[in-house]
């Protein structure tokens, strides 16, 4: 009994997430008109119509571009710092660095509205306004709190004989970082580039300010824009949805079996 | 290789109580040296302070002739096999052996060499590309070994290695251990807190306490004349029985209980300090104490409390008559390691050894006889009357 409430529950539940999506997919194959009749219907005698009209449009391949460069590269780099933030708060054990660490913890509570006039002055002080490495400095910084403090959960689950071991072999610190630290630390590298990869590829504001109208469009920016742009033409925005969500779930699909790994680590021994 | 010697050598992790006090150890060129202690003694502390993985709060460590305190612990030309192991999970065994020679840029060719020929040694050879995981404990061991092996260093550090195999394997590697040190003839400091251990495989053994070096002397010394109460309780399986006494130097009998026992005269002569000592504590092994029958005089009343046949020997628990000394018994007799401090020490009943199996029963009533020539005596203070 309690194994059947248990199955109706997570059914429930995965409805629940998985409507919009496939809202996104059944809307992307129908006319306009079938979708203003009745959005939820399956489409029937499915149509490309409105992903041709977003390919013609030509907007979609450029955002695309952007998302990607802006969040692979975003990701790389918080993979990298972060990482090494970790290992040396990690190593050291002074009051010094666990008052950086609490520091870092503060990153997390900000609302990206709050904070980002001031991150856009600072950013024009030095000339990286509208600019894409603006903008990926920004979101490094952004989401490398939430990194750190995966990435020092994990951390705990390393023995410290391993480090001991590597530093009597006479291995430098950076060495027992790239060669010994950085390849235990895969299952947290995968949550973290999955859960701040999709963050930073849904990420609206801080492109539609810090990168401006000049540099193109990121998907979501793109999104928006399209709005006005087609008339709100339903086909074609839940195609682009459609073509824009393809990227996370390969990417996440790919990493899935490291990433519950990364996030289940250290909870038993 | 090379010798090693700590003078004085004093950690504090928190200020104003020392881990390990005033430590001082001379181990010569090629030299096994046993740290043994209890759990917290500080025979730990003492390796890391060796391997540079802890700086040493005050005192001199030399390696060879020079001193060590503020040398890296990379640079002090040092191998350590870690209780864990810390074998790199993601590694496999010819990664894992060939680290250290990769961090020092051993070309690629020499490297491969050099770990087959210490995996050929060690019978790793068939299991070169395998990872640890895919290993077993003596295995994980043997690569841990040849880590440290590989790098032909001047000093190995063990710190309890044998600790996570089962007794027979422990038992194999213990061996295999020995004949590898003498064959390398590498001065060794093995830590472990396993008297087992500590006997068949140093050529000195250091006991230490609360972070305070006992004493340093070669197995047998240490079980045949150990310098103080905890040494003599620490070393031995089953440890000694300590129980309370009198010496009556007129009389020439030590009494224990209401028993008076007749010291020979030459055990008089030959211990000067016993004669002056008065109230003592009597230290006696398994294999010198003797059941006799109720009927014998000069003997110790008792009642036999439970038997541990082991084979070869049967080993007897007797509840003894100590006259007012005697402490309360517990369950397990298991509280005379001397942590208390010499009172503390006093063994709730007397441990026999007889060859063979015992035709004894629990409850009998029984006696034992001690021969004072065999005893060990220490003051009350716990420190030992030559």
């Amino acid at each position: 009994m309690i194994r059947q409430a248990r199955a109706l529950l997570a059914i429930v539940v995965s409805a629940f997430f998985l409507f919009p999506l496939y809202l996104v997919i059944a809307n992307a194959f129908k006319t306009e008109p079938e979708i203003l009749r009745s959005p939820a219907r399956p489409p029937i005698g499915p149509t490309l119509d409105g992903m041709s009209g977003v390919l013609d449009a030509g907007d979609v391949g450029g955002g695309l571009v952007n998302s990607l460069l802006i969040t692979g590269s975003t990701i790389a780099l918080i993979m990298v710092l972060s990482s090494m933030l970790a290992f040396a708060l990690h190593m050291s054990n002074s009051w010094v660095s666990n008052t950086i660490g609490a520091v870092i913890l503060f990153g997390l509570i900000l609302p990206t509205p709050v904070i980002l006039i001031p991150v856009f002055r600072v950013l024009k002080y030095f000339s990286l306004q509208n600019s894409f490495p603006g903008l990926i400095l920004f979101l490094c910084a952004y989401y490398a709190p939430f990194a750190v403090l995966v990435y020092r959960g994990f951390m705990r689950s390393i023995p410290k004989d391993l480090v001991e071991a590597a530093s009597m072999d006479g291995a430098s610190l950076g060495f027992i970082y790239w060669s010994v630290i950085l390849p235990l630390l895969r299952p947290a590298t995968a949550s973290v580039l999955v859960i701040t990869g999709v963050w930073v590829w849904n990420e609206f504001l801080p492109p539609l300010v810090l990168l401006g109208p000049l540099q193109g469009n990121t998907v979501t920016v793109g999104l928006f824009r399209s709005v006005g742009q087609f008339d709100v033409n339903f086909g074609q925005l839940f195609s682009y949805m459609l073509f824009v969500s393809i990227p996370v779930l390969v990417f996440y699909l790919a990493l899935q079996r490291y990433f519950v790994r990364g996030l289940t680590a250290g909870a038993t021994k | 290789m090379a010798s090693l010697k700590l003078v004085n050598a004093t950690k504090e992790y928190v200020k104003g109580t020392p881990a390990l006090k005033e430590f001082n150890l001379d181990v010569a060129d090629g030299e096994f040296v046993v740290l043994v202690g209890p759990s917290g003694c500080g025979k730990s502390t003492a390796l890391r302070l060796i391997a540079g993985l802890e700086a040493i709060t005050s005192g001199d460590l030399y390696i060879g002739d020079a001193c060590m305190n503020d040398v890296a612990s990379h640079k002090r030309d040092i191998a350590m096999v870690f209780q864990s192991y810390a074998l790199y999970p993601h590694m496999t065994v010819e990664e894992n052996m060939g680290f250290s020679l990769r961090t020092t840029r051993v070309p690629k060719k020499e490297r491969a060499e050099r770990v087959l020929a210490v995996a050929e040694t060690l019978g790793l050879a068939d299991l070169l590309s395998r990872k640890p995981r895919e290993l077993s404990g003596g295995q994980r061991q043997r690569v841990a070994m040849g880590r440290a092996i590989i790098r032909q260093p001047q000093v190995f550090l063990m710190d309890e290695p044998l600790s996570n195999l089962d007794a027979k394997l422990r038992g194999e590697m213990r061996e295999e251990i020995s004949e590898l040190q003498r064959r390398l003839g590498t001065t060794t400091v093995f830590v472990t807190h396993d008297q087992i251990e500590a006997m068949t495989m140093g050529d000195r053994v250091a006991v230490l306490r609360d972070g305070v070096l006992q004493q340093v002397a070669a197995p047998e010394v240490l079980y045949d004349e150990p310098a103080n109460l905890f040494v003599a309780s620490f070393i031995g399986s089953p440890p000694m029985s300590i129980l309370p006494g009198r010496v009556d130097s007129e009389e020439r009998t030590l009494v224990i209980g209401d028993t008076p026992v007749p010291i020979p005269t030459d055990v008089l002569a030959t211990r000067a300090g016993l004669a002056q000592a008065g109230e003592v504590l009597v230290g006696i092994r398994p294999e010198h104490a003797t059941l006799v029958s109720a009927e014998t005089t000069g003997a110790i009343d008792g009642v036999v409390r439970s038997m541990e046949g082991l084979g070869p020997d049967t080993f007897i628990r007797v509840d003894y008559d100590a006259g007012g000394h005697r402490p309360p018994p517990t369950p397990t007799g298991e509280d005379d390691d001397g942590t208390d401090g010499a009172g503390g020490a006093i063994s709730p009943v007397i441990t026999v050894r007889r060859s063979g199996a015992s035709a004894v029963h629990a409850g009998q009533r029984c006696r034992v006889r001690i021969d004072p020539a065999l005893c060990h005596f220490f003051d009350t203070e716990g420190r030992a009357i030559r």
